[in-house]
């Protein structure tokens, strides 16, 4: 078999490939690459439009918009990472189980998924949010909480397909435990879902963040955030449009960028696309 | 064979993106030039429109206690007194009072009053009003403020004598309660004043249809005459931005206070608005926790008060529509006394805090001499002045962790003590012994008083108890003293950082003639206002 190579020769792919890179590198620079410092008050410039001073204009209490969009990238990124990792964990080491083990730990796992999957995601975040008070910790919790079940269920259906196939009996014979088989044979051979449903979750996480910040559920005042920078501005829409504008692209271009990445992803994963 | 280099879903995703994002920026600029530029819609020319922010809880003013309740209450069922601008009681219903002795005041009532249903409204009326109030089958909020009410004597058809159980001159406050006729004053007329409010005000009730809308006509027979206004109409718009667009098209003609300041420039450029303002007398200050911990120290307090700079924030944030406070009392009422704000002094901040044991461990900017918390509310204005203080009080060295909470919850730990300083506003301050129930000792909120009490710092100190209980017990022109006294001693003791007292602002349309905003924010000035002359019917 020849080795299997990855195109992501589309311009959706590349530009997706493009935003999370820029993400990440915005959200790793943000205090070298940021004029001010995120709590920076500076009253005088309260709503000011973008010009001299404040490039993309300031908000609420003079904030500099642009310090607070670079930084609200790190915000979504810390948030969306470990999230969708904490998520991602706990889903394929449950699905996985679940789906090797069969019986009654398959059935009280995915009985549990199903309990979960009936209740509104984001009701269910905005509950324990609402509980547990805003901070980034509660917010990755409350994603978590909720965000598992996909890798779940979707690991578990990938080691019922692959737990049957002839290199997994193989290794079976040959005297290799249900761990080993699990985390050597079978799941690296799932993956390449897995990653792809991880790509797809990155947007999700960070829109979710944003929406919780938006309510003010989500990070606490003060915290440069994407999802609380658009309340401030929706407040003031008729005075200072750009307060909202500015993260608001930023959100789009982000999540647009990445729901493009894992589009190309799972083309380029899908083996009726791969090259041989 | 190589695959296709863009697969169907990415090619049918590129058109779908750009036809919505197309979409959305069209539909952006349509409704941005519709919404900004014209379109105004036109008004209903048999009245004006009046925003509310929320709904009143009721129009019964017994039972109202929200600021809307209560302004709407006024309207339709005025009381004997009321209150001016500098907080003195004025004659409403009354046509004059008198004080007969330390514990008796005589009311005689205008001549020719009568209620909307045509019915005259005489003494026995006004006695059973505060009757019902007082009667524990009403289930009014408000029994407790007249426990120092003895009886009411009925003199004639005009006349009315109140007495007090002790010299109480706080009472006259009280009764400024709207009156109502005899038969629904008491138990049993309490649905029927709550689903249809008869009174002896400007303007009579003609229909609610939900809880968002309100009509009122003018009551031919109120004592100065009819209103002019053919009719109010009230809509609560929750939405800030919705309430603006709703004054900027022309559909409202009044706001009164439910604007904040930064959407007031964009009100000012419409030829069709005016934006009057008036000194108000709403105080916002920080409420500090004194039971334990370093705000015990009242040189930390003071040391605050020396971090906190209230003029940037009052000239950029509220556009100069407050006036910086040095006490709970606004400069018009007629027991102020001058009284030193709040001044920005960071040396005398660094002294005070070094004294209380609180030295700065490693220089300007790097580890905090204090850590505290300040809650406040979601409300969007306390919420951003919080990070505003936040930012000061860092430059003294104290670090502060800003939690904003959910109404309820905000208020419930402010009541029950779990805070270190919150931030807070009492929406009009009009009777002084306000200082007695929000800094005597009596007043801590615990369960005695089923976490009731004002003194939610829980300041204690014998000698400002003395002070506000003896101005309590004097006559009315006497108070004045003592109540400055008790002012001074408060401005030592520091227990609140009082902040500013917020303009009341009113946004009118051209449409409306002859409308001044009241300093408690009320409508009642609507009894004088008219119509334009090109606007009337």
């Amino acid at each position: 078999m020849s080795p299997r190579r990855f195109r992501l020769s589309s311009w959706g792919g590349r530009f997706g490939l493009a935003v999370a890179t820029l993400w990440v590198l915005t959200a790793l620079l943000a205090p070298v690459l940021a004029p001010y410092a995120p709590d920076a008050v500076d009253l005088p410039s309260e709503l000011a439009a973008p010009g001299s001073g404040h490039v993309l204009g300031a908000g609420e209490n003079g904030i500099d918009i642009l310090t607070h969009v670079l930084y609200g990238a790190r915000v979504s990124l810390l948030v969306s990472v470990f999230a969708v990792a904490l998520s991602g964990l706990i889903g394929v080491t449950l699905g996985s189980v679940a789906g090797y083990a069969g019986g009654w730990v398959d059935e009280v796992v995915m009985r549990g998924v199903d309990v979960l999957l009936a209740f509104p995601g984001m009701l269910l975040a905005l509950f324990i949010t609402a509980v547990l008070g805003p901070s980034l910790a509660n917010v990755v919790f409350a994603l978590s909480f909720t965000g598992w079940t996909g890798y779940a269920r979707l690991a578990r259906g990938q080691v019922l397909t692959l737990r049957e196939r002839e290199y997994v009996q193989a290794a079976r014979a040959l005297g290799a435990g249900p761990g080993r088989i699990l985390f050597r044979h079978v799941l690296p051979n799932a993956s390449g879902p897995l990653l792809v449903q991880a790509t797809f979750a990155l947007p999700g996480a960070i829109l979710a963040e944003a929406s919780l910040s938006f309510l003010g559920l989500g990070v606490p005042p003060g915290t440069p955030s994407w999802g609380a920078l658009v309340d401030q501005g929706t407040q003031y829409l008729l005075v200072a449009p750009h307060v909202a504008l500015f993260p608001g692209v930023a959100l789009v271009l982000t999540v647009l960028g990445f729901n493009l990445l894992g589009d190309a992803l799972r083309d380029a994963l899908d083996p009726r696309h791969l090259e041989r | 064979m190589k695959p296709p280099a863009a697969p169907g879903v990415l090619r049918r995703l590129r058109w779908l993106w750009t036809i919505g994002v197309s979409s959305i920026l069209g539909l952006l600029g349509v409704s941005g030039v519709l919404g900004l530029t014209g379109c105004k819609a036109e008004p209903p020319a048999d009245g004006i429109t009046v925003l509310l922010e929320a709904p009143p809880d009721s129009l019964d003013d017994r039972f109202a206690l929200t600021a809307n309740g209560q302004r709407l209450a006024a309207l339709i069922t005025p009381g004997l007194l009321a209150f001016d601008d500098t907080s003195q009681p004025v004659p409403v219903l009354a046509e004059s009072f008198r004080d007969v002795s330390p514990t008796v005041m005589e009311f005689t009532l205008r001549p020719g009053l009568t209620f909307h249903d045509g019915t005259a409204l005489t003494a026995e009326d006004v006695k059973a009003t505060y009757d019902g109030m007082r009667d524990a089958r009403v289930r009014s909020p408000r029994v407790e403020r007249y426990a120092a009410l003895e009886r009411v004597e009925v003199v004639d058809a005009r006349t009315v004598r109140f007495h007090l159980k002790h010299p109480y001159a706080p009472l006259v406050a009280e009764l400024s309660a709207g009156i109502l006729p005899a038969e629904r004053a008491g138990p049993e007329g309490v649905t029927a004043q709550g689903e249809h409010p008869v009174g002896a005000g400007p303007f009579r009730f003609e229909s609610q249809p939900d809880e968002e809308h309100l009509t009122l006509v003018p009551f031919p027979g109120w004592y100065a005459g009819a209103p002019a206004l053919p009719r109010l109409r009230f809509r609560v718009v929750r939405d800030e931005t919705t309430r603006v667009l709703e004054l900027l098209k022309g559909r409202a003609d009044l706001a009164v206070n439910v604007l904040s300041p930064a959407v007031l420039p964009v009100l000012r450029r419409e030829p069709h608005l005016r934006v009057l303002s008036r000194p108000g007398t709403g105080f916002t200050y920080v409420g500090l926790n004194l039971r334990e911990g370093p705000l015990a120290d009242a040189r930390v307090r003071k040391a605050l008060c020396h971090l906190v700079d209230v003029k940037p924030v009052v000239e950029h944030k509220l556009h100069g529509l407050a006036r910086p406070a040095g006490g709970m009392l606004p400069r018009a009422h007629w027991a102020w006394i001058p009284l030193p704000e709040c001044q920005y002094a960071p040396d005398e901040a660094a002294r005070l805090l070094d004294a209380a044991g609180y030295p700065d461990p490693d220089g300007p900017g790097g580890e905090p001499r204090l850590t505290l918390s300040l809650k406040t509310s979601t409300d969007r204005l306390r919420r951003s002045v919080g990070l505003v203080l936040k930012e000061q009080f860092s430059r003294g060295g104290v670090r502060v962790e800003v939690r904003s909470l959910e109404f309820g919850t905000f208020f419930e730990d402010v009541r029950r003590g779990r805070f270190e300083m919150f931030t807070l506003k009492f929406a009009s301050v009009m009777e002084p012994d306000l200082l007695r129930g929000a800094f005597h000792s009596a007043n801590v909120p615990g369960p005695e008083n089923h976490w009731g009490g004002f003194n939610r710092g829980a300041l204690r100190d014998t000698v400002l108890d003395a002070l506000l209980e003896e101005a309590a017990r004097l006559p009315r022109e006497e108070r004045r003293r003592r109540y400055g006294e008790a002012q001074a001693w408060l401005s030592e003791l520091t227990p609140v950082l009082p902040l500013w007292h917020e303009d009341s602002v009113a946004v009118v349309s051209t449409r409306l003639e002859g409308f001044e905003p009241s300093a408690h924010g009320l409508l009642t000035p609507l009894a004088r206002a008219r119509l334009a002359p090109e606007s009337a019917p």
